[in-house]
């Protein structure tokens, strides 16, 4: 089983899903969160359990997970009194933060105490890390921009890039520890300058939601 | 040189360094997030919203202990970003403070440095908490996340709130009994307290109804070591360790405070917590945290 982790409101997600609906794939969101069968006992990933829809999910039945869900924010807990809204969203993101990692099976990206989809990073960050690799950046670029996706050291080929930018690209994912991520750089520029990364990747794009089972079927 | 004290001047552990530093007669700039107009990390100057400028390479260490955002949050994000990246020491990055926004997600850091952790349990599943009670003598709650709670006894009338569980993750932990210490680590110096209580929460001692007593102590040189290390595994310069002695001489290790309010321990125990602090922020240059 496959699954993805969302915002109920990320069409990401949803395409994602729906690319890869020949296999068992569910998607759990922040609602899911507040039905009875989670569990994480700490250093014991085998008693892991996830609560999706009406079903419990053992951590052995996962093949691999998919985090798109770099935070959880209050406000798509509607289902929670609103004076809780916010300490829930905490306590469920902690929740997440720990479970991801006791996972034995595939998850991209493990997430961080800063993301739970993957290392996260400010601007400025994925500027240094730019700069350490000779890759011109300029996080402050509110002018058009252009997205390239890596997946597992690959930049998804896009015909809108040059192989120098997807190079450039699959070079900063790769110093960055990052399995799937979407970085943004300057279009129309002459020599890449990258400007910054998606808080979660644009993995429902069909070149993109391939190259990633793919990479999770050889992981 | 300069010491950016990032936090509001009147803040307990701010106000303590900064009257370290100054008994030092070291010169510090002590700043709030909302106090800074910006920081351009190309021409190497923070300016403030009072008109100073700052040359960074000036800068010998950063404490960071930020309370509010600043109103622009790009400007937030250059201070992060130039924390995170400077080679001076910083008492403690943001991401490796960070380890604490989830207890379970430490706890388990901890054992993989060679703690001792409690048995700990997250879940929604009401079944989950009444079979793990049955597998110890006492179970506590306590939050999740890095929000402060008071750790309470599970008992047993809370039986009829159980079933609260399934709206949130909730954790419980194998009550350890023992005699709580707590060890702040400041680079690679060690302030190890005893603290005696009644209370199953020591920092809420008083509205329980019980006292509080530390008294300065020596830990076995591996457990001091251990914290120590785990001090540095974790990217940390500067924190504090939660250890509880057990009566058949186990400890055990609970949380890792990446962000200790150390002003309480050392006026209780007279160490000089705020003193070594000062003198590591005071140092210059450092080896880089990560």
């Amino acid at each position: 089983m496959l699954l993805i982790i969302a915002s109920a409101l990320d069409h990401q997600a949803t395409a994602l899903a729906g690319r890869w609906a020949r296999r068992h794939v569910v998607v759990a969101t922040p609602r899911d969160l507040s039905r009875p069968g989670w569990r994480l006992r700490v250093g014991r990933p085998q008693h892991a359990r996830a609560a999706i829809g009406a079903r419990i999910v053992a951590a052995d039945e996962l093949d691999a997970v998919v985090s798109l869900l770099p935070w959880i924010a209050a406000p798509e807990l509607g289902h929670i009194v609103e004076e809780d809204r916010a300490y829930v969203a905490n306590e469920m993101g902690a929740f997440l933060l720990a479970w991801l990692t006791e996972l034995r099976c595939p998850v991209i990206d493990r997430p961080s105490p800063s993301s739970l989809a993957g290392c996260g990073r400010w601007p400025g960050e994925w500027a240094s890390v730019a700069t350490s690799l000779g890759i011109k950046a300029s996080p402050g670029w509110t002018g058009e921009t252009m997205d390239v996706t890596v997946v597992g050291g690959c930049a998804v080929d896009d015909d809108a890039t040059t192989p120098r930018t997807r190079r450039a690209a699959a070079a900063l994912a790769t110093a960055a520890g990052r399995n799937l991520v979407t970085l943004q750089f300057k279009a129309h520029a002459a020599e890449p300058v990258l400007v910054g990364a998606l808080p979660r990747a644009n993995a429902g794009a069909p070149a993109v939601a391939d190259a990633l089972l793919d990479w999770l079927d050889a992981a | 040189m300069t010491v950016v004290l990032w936090g509001r001047a009147d803040e307990a552990v701010v106000a303590a360094v900064a009257a370290a530093l100054s008994a030092r007669h070291a010169r510090f700039l002590a700043i709030d997030s909302s106090d800074i107009a910006s920081l351009d990390r190309n021409r190497g100057r923070l300016s403030t919203s009072a008109g100073h400028e700052l040359d960074l390479a000036t800068v010998s260490g950063v404490l960071v202990r930020p309370e509010g955002l600043n109103p622009d949050p790009d400007v937030y994000a250059a201070i992060a970003a130039w924390t995170e990246h400077t080679d001076v020491a910083v008492l403690n990055r943001l991401s490796a403070g960070a380890s604490n926004l989830s207890k379970p997600y430490q706890l388990r850091l901890l054992a993989d440095a060679g703690f001792d952790v409690p048995d700990t349990l997250v879940t929604t599943d009401p079944d989950d908490v009444r079979a793990f009670r049955a597998e110890h003598d006492q179970v506590i709650y306590k939050s999740t996340s890095g929000v402060r709670s008071i750790a309470g006894l599970l008992a047993a009338d809370h039986d009829a709130r159980l079933s609260d569980v399934a709206n949130c993750p909730t954790q419980f932990q194998q009550y350890v009994a023992g005699t709580d210490h707590r060890v702040h680590v400041v680079g690679d110096n060690l302030f190890a307290c005893r603290i005696e209580s009644a209370a199953t929460d020591y920092r809420y001692a008083a509205p329980s109804g019980h006292s509080v007593a530390m008294h300065p102590v020596e830990l076995p040189e591996d457990i001091a070591a251990r914290c120590v290390r785990v001090t540095k595994d974790l990217g940390l310069r500067l924190a504090g360790v939660d250890l509880r002695l057990d009566a058949d001489g186990r400890w055990w290790c609970f949380e890792v405070n990446t962000a200790p309010g150390f002003v309480w321990f050392e006026a209780q125990t007279g160490q000089p917590i705020a003193r070594a602090v000062a003198a590591l922020l005071s140092e210059g240059a450092d080896r880089r945290q990560r």
